[in-house]
């Protein structure tokens, strides 16, 4: 059995990847493991300050570097406070590459999650080889090209879906008037998106989402314009939907339909949801899922025959949404994507060698007589980790709690100062 | 009525620097006053505080299995958890300390609170810590330091009773906990046997069985004339023995020890021999009429945890013949040797002084403006020379304490 890690997970101050990020967090708990979670966005207001302060753009350009180098050092103390067995970030978290540097030079390894495109975020250029593992989600010449910079432990690590959030839901009727249509699409305002939905306005057609900027062809599908749409409200809004459209965004107006090659979030929570969707060609498509799970288009005259086609057949629309969920719950959890990142840094970078020796750590259950077994056990439940956890990882989950602690959590934490002061040191 | 908790965790001598802080809470009527302390201190915390609820917890010395120590430790947290405090005071900069806040709001905790795992240092220990990073200057003793935690605190004066003779000899502490920071043999059979030159009665030789072998060769060395005085206490007197002995004395003879801490708290009168990382202002005798021989090399005060370079030099002026001539006499002498300032206690309004009676201390000017703006700070103040202020509060406050709200 591999033995459990403590990772802290690096949330980006904002953006697409924060969700992923706290996906990632509960997969890896979900996986026995011990996470503590860096909350960035908890600095991005004070950061956003600095911005409205009418300065010249050299004085705003050197404090937003020491704002971030300031973050980057509370990182720091952190890893040096939890000492982790891997640093997990996703894309914009805010590591410095001094602070990577420093990380390296203390052996603590790192992992990025790089859930952005390359070609559209360029930035991985000068910060790809500080980390130690670099996972991505595309292929070649992605991968190519981070080995001609330094990086060779590479990984594809296409995006995935969190079954238990993104589910089949019964909605109420009023839910399903309120978030409801024949067609819908949930995302920001691309380009090709706006080319592509004027072919659309004569249908049930709804549109969701934030980044659209006013067009009055459009005007009258668009929902809650300018609103943010909760992750929660996404996943009624699939649910309520006879025809998911899922069109992967483009800077460039045309074709609409792109053509890329690295398959977005929505396309894994539409299937999660047993959603039916109908989704652009992608390059990578093919290995994620079949054509008898989710229904692809290549052009926009593909698109709209598909919507016709579709929206009269509700049982083949169900049929395949169904096969969607279950390729999902096989194989595209973020369980599934942290197991293989975790697999591939153990392979390559030797991550959690440390020999616990051949029964594991010692439970914290050991020892105890049955009363106080049945209490820990039951704390243990309430934290979410399994009886084989360590000592001091359960020591690190209940520091972790909100709010006041009780009589046994605050009796464990005096325990472990207790051996900390008269054990350890002996 | 009105509940408190006092957590304190540190030693004996921290147990009575804690008075002030104990006493002001217990003298605000109604009120039902608990106090957590090491378990090898309990019975000592209830005869210094019999008024108050005392809680024992497994901290220094003491090995429980694990299990004892779940069992012990969650039953009194379950109690204090039902017990609606209305004030937690966390006095310890410990691990212990750290968790023990996770117990309650951090609203409801002075001193060390946790706040989602992270522990919070509240503004007047925040301002006292910075204090502490310049000792030479750090006019403020410990126990005033607790005592403030309560605005307004107990009257100094009400604290301990001024020092006065009992007619019962004269008491000598053998060590403290820190070895450096104590007299060693040959030293003390100098110092006693000019000292007790005037003093007819017995001697008291106090101390716990550790002391004994020391003890021991104290009174071998020690003149004829005084051995057959002596009375080798060490390891011989539990706590409640120990403070029937010390509250009749005329004098102990101490360097910085819980028993000297005890005497100030009897008014039993106290000469203090201080060096080393002892430094009379933050831990002297509380009260009035306390005299305290202090070093005062330019390394003084030290660091107990760094070795000294320096051969523990700032021992050698206490054999001075000037000194020794004082003891025997209690009369002034010509040449005082430098490195080494008799002071005397006293209390005012804001907490314990020392004022020099020989000898002069570095920075004194400093120091006492520095005092001067913490007793300002604490007791509301205006300042009597706001331009005197200006350099100790430039050092004092910092950009926090002004832009952000204290708690």
């Amino acid at each position: 059995m591999k033995s459990a890690l403590r990772i802290l997970n690096v949330l980006p101050l904002y953006g697409g990847s924060l969700t992923v990020g706290r996906y990632c967090t509960t997969a890896l708990r979900q996986l026995g493991h011990t996470v503590e979670v860096f909350e960035a966005p908890e600095f991005h207001d004070a950061f956003c300050a600095l911005k409205n302060q009418r300065i010249s753009v050299e004085r705003l350009s050197a404090l937003e570097n020491s704002f971030l180098q300031i973050v980057s050092q509370t990182i720091l103390a952190k890893v040096e406070s939890f000492a982790p067995d891997l640093v997990l970030a996703q894309a914009q978290a805010p590591l410095s590459r001094q602070a990577l540097q420093r990380l390296r030079r203390d052996k603590v390894p790192t992992a990025m999650w790089f859930v952005e495109d390359f070609r559209v975020f360029p930035y991985w250029k000068a910060f790809a080889r500080h980390y130690d593992v670099f996972a991505v989600i595309q292929k070649n010449p992605f991968f190519d090209l981070l080995r001609e910079l330094g990086q060779e432990n590479v990984l594809y690590l296409p995006l995935a879906a969190d079954p238990a959030f993104h589910a089949p839901m019964d909605l109420s009727d009023v839910d399903r008037r309120r978030f409801g249509a024949d067609v819908s699409f949930l995302g920001a305002g691309y380009p090709n998106r706006q080319v592509a939905f004027r072919q659309l306005t004569s249908l049930d057609f709804r549109i969701w989402g934030n980044d659209w900027p006013a067009d009055p062809v459009l005007t009258p599908c668009m929902q809650r314009p300018g609103e943010r749409i909760t992750p929660e409200e996404a996943v009624k809004i699939f649910n309520a939907t006879k025809v998911n459209l899922n069109l992967h965004s483009s800077i460039k107006a045309e074709p609409p339909v792109s053509g890329g090659d690295f398959v977005n979030p929505r396309t894994f929570e539409l299937a999660s949801c047993a959603a039916f969707q109908l989704v652009d060609k992608r390059s990578l498509l093919p290995g994620l899922f079949s054509d008898r799970e989710v229904a692809v288009f290549e052009n926009m005259p593909g698109m709209l025959e598909a919507i016709q086609h579709y929206l009269t057949r509700p049982a083949e629309r169900r049929t395949m949404a169904e096969r969607a969920r279950a390729r999902v719950l096989a194989e595209h959890t973020y369980v599934h994507r942290m197991r293989d990142l975790l697999d591939f840094a153990r392979q390559r970078i030797g991550l959690g060698e440390v020999d616990a020796g051949p029964a594991g750590p010692p439970s914290p259950l050991d020892g105890l007589p049955d009363d106080l077994r049945h209490d820990v056990r039951e704390l243990l439940k309430v934290l979410n980790l399994p009886e084989s956890v360590s000592f001091e990882d359960l020591v690190w989950a209940i520091r972790q709690r909100q709010g006041a602690l009780n009589d046994l959590e605050t009796s464990l934490l005096f325990l472990d100062e207790w051996r900390k002061q008269y054990v350890r040191g002996q | 009525m009105e509940k408190y908790l006092i957590i304190q965790l540190a030693r004996f001598g921290d147990i009575l620097q804690s008075k002030r802080l104990i006493s002001g809470l217990s003298t605000q009527p109604p009120a039902e006053v608990h106090l957590a302390v090491d378990a090898s201190l309990v019975s000592l915390a209830k005869l210094i505080y019999p008024d108050t609820h005392v809680h024992g917890l497994p901290v220094h010395g003491t090995h429980p299995d694990p299990v004892h120590l779940l069992r012990h430790c969650g039953t009194i947290f379950k109690q204090w958890q039902e017990t609606d405090f209305s004030r937690v005071f966390n006095l310890n900069h410990s691990g212990f300390n750290h968790v023990l806040a996770g117990l309650f709001d951090p609203e409801q905790v002075a001193g060390y609170q946790w706040r989602k795992g992270q522990i919070l240092r509240g503004a007047w220990p925040d301002m006292v810590f910075r204090l502490t990073r310049h000792r030479l200057t750090n006019p403020l003793n410990l126990m005033d330091y607790w005592g403030h935690f309560l605005n307004p605190a107990l009257a100094p004066e009400l604290v301990n009773p001024p020092a006065r003779p009992k007619g019962g000899g004269v008491g000598v502490a053998m060590a403290g906990r820190h070895a450096r920071r104590c007299l060693p043999v040959p030293v003390l059979v100098q110092i006693l046997t000019a000292a007790l030159h005037g003093h007819p009665g017995p001697i008291h030789l106090l101390g716990t069985e550790t002391e004994r072998p020391a003890a021991r060769q104290l009174l071998k060395a020690l003149p004829p004339v005084l051995q057959t005085r002596v009375c080798d206490l060490t390891g011989r007197t539990g706590w409640r023995g120990l403070i029937e002995v010390v509250s009749q004395l005329d004098l102990l003879l101490s360097p910085d020890t819980g028993t000297m801490h005890l005497a100030a708290h009897l008014g039993t009168p106290v000469t203090a021999f201080f060096l080393s990382s002892a430094w009379c202002f933050e831990t002297g005798p509380y009260g009035d009429g306390h005299l305290v021989w202090q070093a005062a090399r330019p390394c003084a005060p030290c660091l107990e945890s760094q070795p000294c370079d320096q051969d523990t030099a700032c021992l050698r002026p206490f054999t001075h013949k000037a000194v020794l001539s004082f003891l025997a006499s209690q009369t002034s002498f010509p040449d005082p040797p430098a490195e080494l300032c008799l002071l005397e206690s006293s209390v005012d309004e804001f907490g314990l002084r020392f004022t020099p009676q020989l000898g002069e201390l570095p920075e004194s000017q400093e120091r006492d403006a520095l005092r001067e703006l913490l007793s300002g700070h604490c007791l509301g103040k205006e300042p009597r020379n706001a331009a005197a202020q200006r350099a100790p509060a430039a050092w004092m406050y910092d950009e926090p304490h002004w832009m952000l709200e204290q708690s």
